[in-house]
């Protein structure tokens, strides 16, 4: 139990401290992504990459707040209102989010649309293909 | 004073505020209009924005995640606003949307960029409000109207209270005392002290002297007025009391009008009759004669006083009575011709006249003719019956001197007077029988055609005269005569004179011969 406090806590503050990288299938052959980009695709603004396939953004609940902050410098609550009156419309829905880093992984080598954010440090560039990356203020 | 319907002065004030007051608040109304026609579009673009600064989170969120049904629901929810006549709405990399309500011109509009939610300062989209420009006439309208309905009922509350006012205390004031005033009468209106000044005051003096002026008039005129009736009245008293009968005849000779005195006279009494009975008595009296006839023509014929006397022959009366007429033509005021007539009552001047005239022929004492007379008669006859034989007898009385002088002046003139009665017996009425004087008198026999008249008639005057005659005192006494003759043929002259002459000639011859016979000229 106490391990897992503290190696949550360890993750957390690591994960706060560290940068935050969009990562992509080791097939996904688009460019590196602007942060422009990372936000039409994120808020749903646009779904194709620029290769013209339909970009699958996962979202990372840990890493989510610290995310949009760097997007859209917005706080997180506007972003889920956003969200809110979105899917209130029926149309769109925001990015699944998954509640851990290996979970993430696991689906961003599924597909080959899938585009995700981690903790860089967490990142095998062997696995995954690293999109963007956020630096850390 | 004449009471007319009235027809209140204040209803006119009234009507003719309440036009003036419309003419200007159209007047107004038209300014507030445009007035208002030009400030409702900064007014509606100011609401407009307000509108889009409600909205713009949520389009912008629609235009940045290209989201058509948020976006709709912005359009929708703004259309329904009653400014909103259109809304558009872009997305630059998605969509264009818009409603409206109806196709109208579009008056005021307002376009706004759509920022990013998420990067500031980036235009993602448009959009863009419209309002009619119904709206800004409707919402101009509304202010005109409005400001007509607080204008009007302001002025015209503010009107009928000062006109109410005003007829209260000003207008019914001079109205109800003018109307309380008579003309010529001494009353005047009482000026009101508010209001010496302006024209109500004034209107009160000037009434006051009108009334004046008017009072002076009716003075004069009634001075005027009197003066006309006394001098009316003394002239009907003139005509009336006239002694002369005055009348009016119209041209077909009926009396139209006529004086007292004229009925009086026709009447012969002093009272005046019954005014019917003029009209009937005038025409039996007057309108009945010939004479009066033609001098009511020659009147109408000339333009000269026509007069004549007329009688008046009445029932129940011996002696006509005498008119003395004059009448004349005249042409009346309305131009009629009239007949103006006078008359007299000259009975009395006719009878004195006729016995004047008498006594001048006559002699006083015997009724005889005088000598003079008696010489007219004759040269009258015989010129007009140059063929006729006359004859003349001069009687002279025997033993009257006697008498005279044993009885006295009065025996003889009694003497006189019944042998005078019996000689006018002895002959015809034609004859003339004269008192030549003294005891002597002349017989003229007129028309003697007959040898034996002259004897006839001196034979039964010698037996008429001898009878005795009784004298007032009693005794009886008797006179004789002596007659001496002649005429025409026997003294073969128609000299008066003469003839007496000769006749005076055969009487002395009788007297000679022992008197109290008769003795023809030879």
């Amino acid at each position: 139990m106490k391990f897992i406090t503290l190696s949550l806590l360890l993750l957390f503050t690591s994960s706060l401290l560290a940068d935050i990288v969009v990562i992509g299938n080791l097939q996904n052959s688009n460019p590196m992504m602007s942060a422009r980009a990372v936000q039409e695709i994120y808020m749903g603004r646009k779904r194709a990459l620029a290769d013209g396939n339909i970009a699958q953004p996962i979202g990372h609940r840990d890493l989510r707040e610290a995310f949009y902050t760097y997007l859209t410098t917005r706080p997180i609550a506007q972003i889920n209102a956003y969200w809110a009156r979105l899917k209130f419309s029926g149309h769109r829905t925001q990015p699944e989010i998954l509640s851990g880093t290996a979970e993430v992984i696991s689906k961003v080598k599924a597909n080959k649309n899938v585009i995700a954010y981690i903790n860089d440090q967490h990142v095998n560039e062997s696995e995954v293909r690293i999109l963007f990356v956020i630096k850390d203020k | 004073m004449e009471n007319i319907r009235m027809k209140p002065l204040h209803h006119k004030l009234v009507l003719t505020v309440v036009s003036i007051m419309l003419l200007l608040a159209a007047v107004t109304a038209g300014l507030v209009y445009y007035y208002e026609s030009e400030h409702a579009h900064v007014e509606t673009e100011q609401t407009l924005n307000q509108l889009l600064d409600t909205v713009s989170l949520t389009a912008s969120i629609a235009a940045y995640s290209k989201n058509e049904q948020i976006a709709q629901d912005v359009l929708s929810g703004l259309l329904k606003n009653t400014v909103v006549q259109r809304v558009e709405i872009a997305s630059h990399e998605g969509f264009s949307l818009s409603q409206e309500k109806q196709l109208l011109p579009i008056g005021t509009s307002v376009v706004r960029d759509l920022i990013s939610p998420f990067n500031v300062g980036e235009a993602i989209g448009k959009i863009s409000l419209h309002a009619s420009v119904n709206y800004n006439r409707e919402k101009a309208k509304q202010s005109a109207i409005f400001s007509i309905i607080i204008s009007v009922s302001l002025i015209t509350l503010t009107t009928l209270i000062i006109l109410w006012q005003v007829k209260r205390h000003v207008l019914s004031y001079v109205s109800n005392t003018l109307h309380a005033i008579e003309a010529g009468s001494v009353k005047r209106i009482p000026l009101l002290n508010s209001h010496k000044q302006d024209e109500l005051g004034r209107l009160g003096r000037d009434i006051n002297a009108l009334l004046d002026s008017l009072g002076n008039q009716f003075d004069a005129e009634r001075i005027l007025r009197k003066k006309v009736e006394v001098a009316e009245q003394q002239l009907r008293h003139i005509y009336n009391s006239s002694s002369a009968g005055l009348f009016v005849l119209n041209e077909q000779g009926d009396l139209s009008n006529y004086n007292s005195t004229f009925t009086r006279i026709l009447n012969n009494t002093e009272q005046a009759n019954e005014d019917f009975t003029t009209n009937d008595l005038f025409k039996r009296l007057l309108g009945q004669q010939d004479e009066f006839a033609l001098l009511i023509k020659q009147a109408l014929d000339s333009y000269h006083l026509e007069t004549r006397d007329f009688p008046l022959v009445e029932a129940g009366r011996a002696a006509p009575r005498w008119m003395h007429c004059l009448l004349s033509k005249m042409l009346d005021s309305d131009g009629d011709v009239v007949i103006e007539g006078v008359v007299f009552d000259v009975t009395e001047r006719v009878y004195n006249e006729e016995t004047i005239k008498r006594e001048a022929h006559h002699d006083h004492l015997t009724g005889m003719l005088r000598r003079k007379p008696a010489k007219m008669q004759f040269e009258s006859y015989i010129a007009n019956n140059p063929s006729a034989n006359v004859s003349f007898l001069l009687l002279d009385l025997d033993g009257f001197k006697q008498i005279n002088d044993s009885y006295g002046h009065h025996a003889g003139d009694q003497v006189l007077s019944i042998v005078a009665e019996r000689l006018f017996k002895c002959v015809r009425i034609s004859d003339v029988v004269c008192r030549l004087g003294g005891d002597e008198f002349l017989i003229i026999l007129m028309n003697d055609n007959d040898v034996n008249l002259k004897s006839e008639v001196a034979n039964k005057m010698l037996e008429s005269i001898s009878q005795a005659i009784s004298l007032d005192t009693g005794e009886l006494v008797s006179v004789g005569v002596s007659i001496g003759m002649t005429d025409l043929h026997i003294s073969k002259s128609i000299s008066f004179e003469a003839l007496i002459k000769d006749a005076d000639q055969a009487m002395y011859q009788v007297k000679n011969d022992g008197k109290n016979n008769y003795q023809i000229k030879t």
